[in-house]
């Protein structure tokens, strides 16, 4: 049962990737700023001629149909190969095994430091509704909501810059080779994201729970003369969570895109740096395979938080 | 023929060379030892720091008749194998070997392909898995060129050969021996590219009309006129040779090819261990370099780290050796409080900054109205006005790169030419109102508002412009009306010709003074952006100076164009833009302290670290 | 906010008049002022922002664009109130003028996005079938992309500009126009007045336009004010990332863009303001949008 939902939904994202891949391969193909001005500087590309033109356009394999190249990018996406980088001809799927850690470790942490933060303030602020305590949680729950994550980095940047003459190791540092130096790249985007995503997380699980605690099924465990806390643990909490993770869904959508600034402003060598850079150089294969990856993780990342949601939740059937 | 053994970075080895050469033609005077050379001892950096491509075209010229070659030695080539050839070593004793340098520079290369690429981002990273035929010398910050591959070489009497002796027993990374075919297949890339490949030093080797192979270690280069500056031109940084079988294997494109691999091969003294985009090179000991004394270093680790706080943090916390492109922050906090642990030096680069000037408005065709506007620029208030965020030097006609007569110029143009004087004098302002009032418009009476367009490339050339802007207002009354554009529309209202003034700062193709004189004042040039500028005296003589292999004639010449430039102001010239590198005091052998421009030295093979 | 009782407007049959809809306005704002200290105090933030950006020529001391050469990069002081940058521009003009294209952007990016993203909903949800299930797929997609992301795409597409980055945005704010309303227009197309309507003939579209539309309107308000915000913090780290609005133009995102990019010892005042100034704008939108929500449609919370 539980196996054929999951099959289900899995056979129902495939339409909506299809749709991704369109999207992406057609936006990157409609005016692609110029490529050839990047590869070949200002005033270079004026120095081609059309014949020229038409053979960089062969070499790179721009000068097929669309449909052809989109054919190709799909066949190379099944096989995992994800393509080559359009200049340098590396691998994409090296690329993303390589940076892609690192992304991951931030998002872990991010994900982590929302729940340890965000949870513990918004049933603190539940259960205190109106005290001083749950003042303080909201005012600074709002605050945290509006304050840009990556304009955070950029002052913890500067500030341990000025302050401590602190920057943290230089390149790729994987977990396994060196987790001490890897945990000072990646801790500090890490927290920054979470930080900016445990505000959405302590207001909705507040929300919630407040909701929950007036339910009739708390009004007779709390008549049952059951204490305060258990009541709250065992029957208001476990009902709030599902929300909680729902959203922790859709903030996962928020914090992948808010770790490609903050990664920048880190200059953390991590897949949104490797973003930015692909932008920055037109490089169409590394920004359509990548972007492609974000909407795959954020994809299956929802997937799997319904599938936890019917494991979690008895109410949901699974059709 | 005469032959020539160029040498120099290790005085007693060029001794002894031109002892045994001038025992071996027996019938030459003290004198002429020294004439000869001259051909190789000049230094054009080829070399574009940045953006620019080198769209020069060189305008032709006819072989002159007379030339010093004719009083000579001839030596047969054979001689020459015989004689010891240059083989560099750091200049302190006994250097430390062992170690991998960390290295901090920019961006990344935006391909493999050096001979396709123009920027220090393709130079700098790849630089050192190849060898160049000859190369510029990393010890004198770059100025004279000595041999590489080429062990030696000769011109002929005319100056239309030039013919070039190849070490033996190079071996390319995949230990295959080099032959003359690998620089003939080079060089034709090079000069006379394929379809689908841009070359952006083809036009300085526009005179060469074939590349020859001798025999496997002799390779000719055959010219229609002379060019002094060919070994120069050789010499630049992106000139590398690849092997023919590579550029045969990948149907001469080499952009996705890694370089320093058995792939992509090159002779240099590191191999490539590891490349990630945008992350780092990492190069390892080549150990069967053909100079068995380098490299010194066992490894080179070369980041790209964001310019800005990544670099300079970087060098300062111990975490890189040497930082490439630093801001006036790291130069001062390097000097104010690093002195002891760092060195930071700062070297100016080809590259002009200033206001290009639409003759064909209005008062502006006038050159008296020209002058007068260049003279009252204060280039020293600018140059102090900037100096807390970058160094700039005062431009002047001949830049300050110029190995021959950049320094000797601009030492006479410096407190001493109106428009020079720190600070400047009120009798060089009221030259300039004497010229404007000459050219019409006393006082600036009836004096069009001009349209001062500024490219809005980075914090350095925006803060200049309203200072342009303020000396022409307050000592000659002429109105101007700031527009800062976006890079796409400076470029396209230049090219229509939509500006009075227009600001930029930008490198230059070439430091050798015909070469950039062509490429920015010439009648028609490419990179002529001021619109309507029509010289024709000026055009002859930097004709002429490109064809004069004389020293003598050469100064002549220079000067005379300068002074003629000094008239013409086709350009309101304010400043060359400079360079600032770091770099820990334990790293030697680089020779980077005396650096004069880019890209001459970018090898490292000499380096080694004192820790 | 969240436990406190909800204001208490009536709501209107569609067929108010002019009169009667701008008495309950009145007194519904009296009332959410009353009620929601918070939001209001957020909402004249709000006012007093909008109001100096509107009229940036009366409030910035200096020209943004104006460089005084003798003062680059130099700290605050009486002569510069938030220093200067490294052009020697004043900072506090530049964010006055900056918040002028920031706001713009949002508002304009948000209007059109939520705008067309509402229609849609209301189509989607009243036609139904497949042209429902083929919406709720393309809103799907196009969420499923992180914003900041697909701006970026679209504006490498697009190319720069004002109204590109307007566009980009706009388009990452579409899908929520489109889920949200639907809900709400779901749940009208449901109410008896609806079905009185079709029994009498209307068509469709005058379905559409004259019964759910209106009733869709206080959703609409809040969802718009509650992606304002969003809005700003997407424009600031496009042009952080130096895709936004291309300089000279000030911009509050832009102006944050260079600031580490160009120094190794970066100067704080370069950071901080532009940064307090987004902050700011945002909280002050956050406060009004969630006091509005609670005011005007319970129902929408935590969305």
């Amino acid at each position: 049962m539980m196996l054929k939902y999951i099959g289900r939904r899995l056979l129902y994202s495939i339409p909506g990737l299809i749709g991704i891949t369109i999207i992406i391969f057609l936006a990157l193909r409609i005016l692609p700023g110029d490529p050839l001005a990047i590869l070949y500087g200002e005033g270079g590309r004026e120095n081609l001629t059309a014949a020229d033109i038409a053979e960089i356009k062969r070499q790179l394999g721009i000068d097929r149909p669309l449909y052809i190249q989109y054919a190709d990018w799909m066949k190379d996406v099944a096989t995992g190969k994800m393509g080559e980088s359009f200049w340098r001809g590396d691998s994409v799927s090296e690329l993303i095994i390589r940076r892609g850690p690192l992304t991951a470790e931030i998002a872990v942490i991010a994900v982590l430091v929302s729940w340890i933060i965000g949870l513990p303030v918004g049933i603190l602020g539940a259960i205190k509704q109106n005290s001083f305590a749950d003042y303080v949680s909201r005012f600074l729950t709002i605050i945290f909501l509006a304050v840009p994550s990556f304009w955070v980095a950029v002052l913890v940047v500067v500030a341990s810059l000025l302050v401590f003459n602190y920057r943290p190791p230089l390149g790729i540092i994987q977990l396994w080779q060196d987790p001490f130096q890897n945990l000072q790249i990646v801790i500090a985007p890490g927290i920054v994201l979470g930080l900016a995503t445990s505000a959405y997380i302590a207001r909705m699980a507040r929300t919630t729970l407040l909701e929950v605690i007036r339910d009739d099924y708390v009004r007779t465990a709390r008549a049952k003369g059951l204490p305060e806390r258990l009541v709250v643990m065992r029957h208001a909490l476990r009902n709030a969570l599902l929300p909680v993770m729902t959203l922790s869904g859709v903030l996962f959508g928020l914090l992948l895109g808010g770790s490609v600034a903050v990664e920048t402003a880190f200059t953390v060598p991590g897949l949104g740096t490797a973003l930015v850079q692909a932008f920055t150089e037109r490089d169409f294969v590394v920004v359509q395979n990548l972007v492609l990856l974000y909407g795959i993780i954020f994809v299956f990342v929802n997937l799997s938080i319904d599938v936890a949601y019917a494991v979690l939740d008895p109410r949901i059937r699974y059709d | 023929m005469h032959p020539v053994i160029s040498s120099k970075s290790v005085v007693s080895l060029t001794l002894a060379l031109l002892l045994v050469l001038v025992i071996a033609c027996g019938s030459t005077s003290p004198a002429e030892p020294q004439a000869t050379s001259a051909p190789h001892s000049q230094p054009a950096s080829t070399s574009a720091p940045e953006a620019q491509p080198a769209p020069t075209a060189i305008p032709d010229v006819e072989p002159t008749a007379t030339p010093f070659a004719t009083a000579v030695p001839t030596v047969p080539p054979k001689a020459l194998s015989d004689a010891p050839a240059l083989m560099l070593k750091a200049p302190e004793d006994n250097p430390t070997r062992g170690g991998v340098m960390q290295w901090a520079g920019l961006s990344d290369s935006p391909h493999f392909d050096m001979h396709q690429c123009n920027t220090a981002a393709c130079a700098q990273p790849q630089g050192v898995y190849f060898d160049n035929l000859l190369r510029y010398s990393p010890f004198d910050g770059g100025k004279e060129v000595i041999p590489d591959l080429a062990y030696a070489w000769e011109v002929s009497d005319d100056g239309l050969v030039y013919t070039f002796h190849l070490r033996d027993g190079v071996l390319f990374h995949d230990g295959v021996e080099l032959t003359s075919e690998d620089i003939k297949a080079t060089f034709d890339r090079i000069i006379f590219p394929p379809t689908g490949m841009i070359s952006p030093r083809q036009s300085v080797f526009e005179a060469v009309t074939e590349v020859r192979v001798v025999d496997p270690l002799t390779v000719e280069f055959a010219l229609r006129a002379p060019r002094a500056f060919l070994p120069s031109a050789i010499a630049s940084g992106w000139n590398v040779i690849e092997r023919k079988q590579t550029l045969d294997d990948n149907d001469l494109d080499l952009k996705r090819v890694k370089p320093g691999t058995t792939t992509h091969p090159g002779t240099g003294p590191f191999i490539l261990e590891d490349h990630q985009a945008g992350e780092f090179w990492k190069a390892s000991r080549n150990p069967n370099y053909w100079n068995p004394e380098l490299p010194y270093l066992d490894g080179i680790q070369h980041s790209h780290l964001a310019y800005g706080p990544a670099t300079g943090a970087a060098l300062i916390t111990g975490r890189v050796d040497y930082v490439y492109g630093a801001g006036a922050d790291l130069r001062d906090d390097i000097r104010q409080n690093y002195s002891d642990t760092h060195t930071v030096v700062v070297y100016p680069i080809p590259s002009i900054g200033g206001m290009f000037v639409n003759h064909e408005s209005g008062p502006l065709g006038d050159p008296r109205v020209r002058r007068a506007m260049s003279i009252v620029q204060d280039r020293c208030a600018i140059k102090l006005a900037v100096a807390a965020i970058r160094e700039i030097e005062v431009g002047t006609w001949i830049v300050p790169n110029d190995p021959d007569y950049g320094a000797s110029y601009r030492a006479d143009t410096l407190n001493a030419k109106p428009g020079y004087n720190c600070p400047a004098t009120t009798e060089d302002v009221s030259l300039a109102q004497q010229l404007l009032a000459d050219a019409g418009y006393p006082n600036g009476e009836g004096f069009p508002t001009l349209d001062l367009m500024v490219r809005d490339i980075n914090f350095l050339v925006s803060p200049m412009a309203p200072m342009m802007q303020a000396f022409m207002k307050q000592s000659l009354n002429i109105n101007s009306e700031i527009r800062v554009v976006h890079t796409s529309v400076w470029q396209e209202d230049r090219d229509q010709g939509n500006y009075d003034l227009a600001v930029n700062g930008t490198p230059t193709p070439l430091a050798s003074t015909p070469a950039y004189w062509s490429a920015w004042f010439t009648t028609g040039s490419g990179s002529n952006w001021n619109r309507g500028s029509n010289n024709a005296e000026f055009d002859s003589l930097v004709a002429e100076l490109i064809g004069e292999t004389n020293p003598a004639k050469q100064q002549e010449l220079t000067l005379q164009g300068a002074a003629m430039l000094e008239e013409w102001s086709p350009m309101i010239l304010i400043n060359h833009f400079t360079i600032i590198d770091g770099f820990a005091n334990y790293l030697k052998g680089h020779g980077r302290a005396n650096r004069v421009t880019l890209f001459n030295d970018i090898r490292f093979d000499t380096a080694w670290l004192d820790k | 906010m969240a436990g406190q009782s909800d204001l208490q407007v009536q709501p209107l049959p569609p067929t108010a008049g002019v009169l009667e809809r701008f008495q309950n306005a009145s007194v519904g704002l009296i009332t959410f002022v009353r009620r929601y200290p918070v939001g209001a105090a957020g909402g004249i933030l709000l006012v007093v922002i909008l109001v100096v950006s509107a009229f940036a020529a009366l409030f910035s001391p200096h020209d943004p664009l104006y460089v005084d050469f003798l003062s680059l990069g130099v700290a605050p002081s009486a002569q510069y109130l938030l220093g200067t940058d490294y052009e020697g521009r004043d900072i506090l003009s530049r964010i006055i003028y900056g918040g002028r294209v920031s706001l713009q952007v949002s508002v304009l990016s948000v209007l059109l996005g939520s705008t067309i993203g509402a229609l849609w909903g209301i189509a989607s949800a009243f036609l139904g079938g497949r042209f429902d299930i083929i919406s709720q797929r393309v809103v799907e997609i196009v969420m499923s992309f992180p914003a900041l992301v697909l701006a970026m795409v679209l504006l490498v597409a697009l190319g720069g500009g004002i109204w590109t980055v307007i566009v980009a945005i706009a388009v990452t704010r579409l899908p929520y126009g489109v889920r949200v309303i639907r809900s709400v227009a779901l749940s009208i197309k449901e109410l008896a007045y609806v079905d009185a309507a079709r029994a009498m003939g209307a068509s469709n579209f005058r379905i559409m336009a004259k019964h759910i539309a209106p009733q869709c309107f206080a959703a609409y308000v809040v969802l718009a004010t509650a992606h304002l915000g969003a809005a700003i913090v997407i424009e600031a780290s496009l042009g952080f990332l130096g895709v936004g609005i291309t300089p000279p133009t000030p911009s509050w995102g832009n102006m944050l863009g260079g600031v580490i990019a160009n120094t190794y010892k970066p100067i704080w005042w370069l950071v901080v303001f532009p940064g307090l100034a987004i902050s700011i704008t945002v909280l002050s939108f956050n406060l009004l949008g969630d006091s509005l929500r609670d005011a005007l449609d319970p129902k929408l919370r935590g969305r």
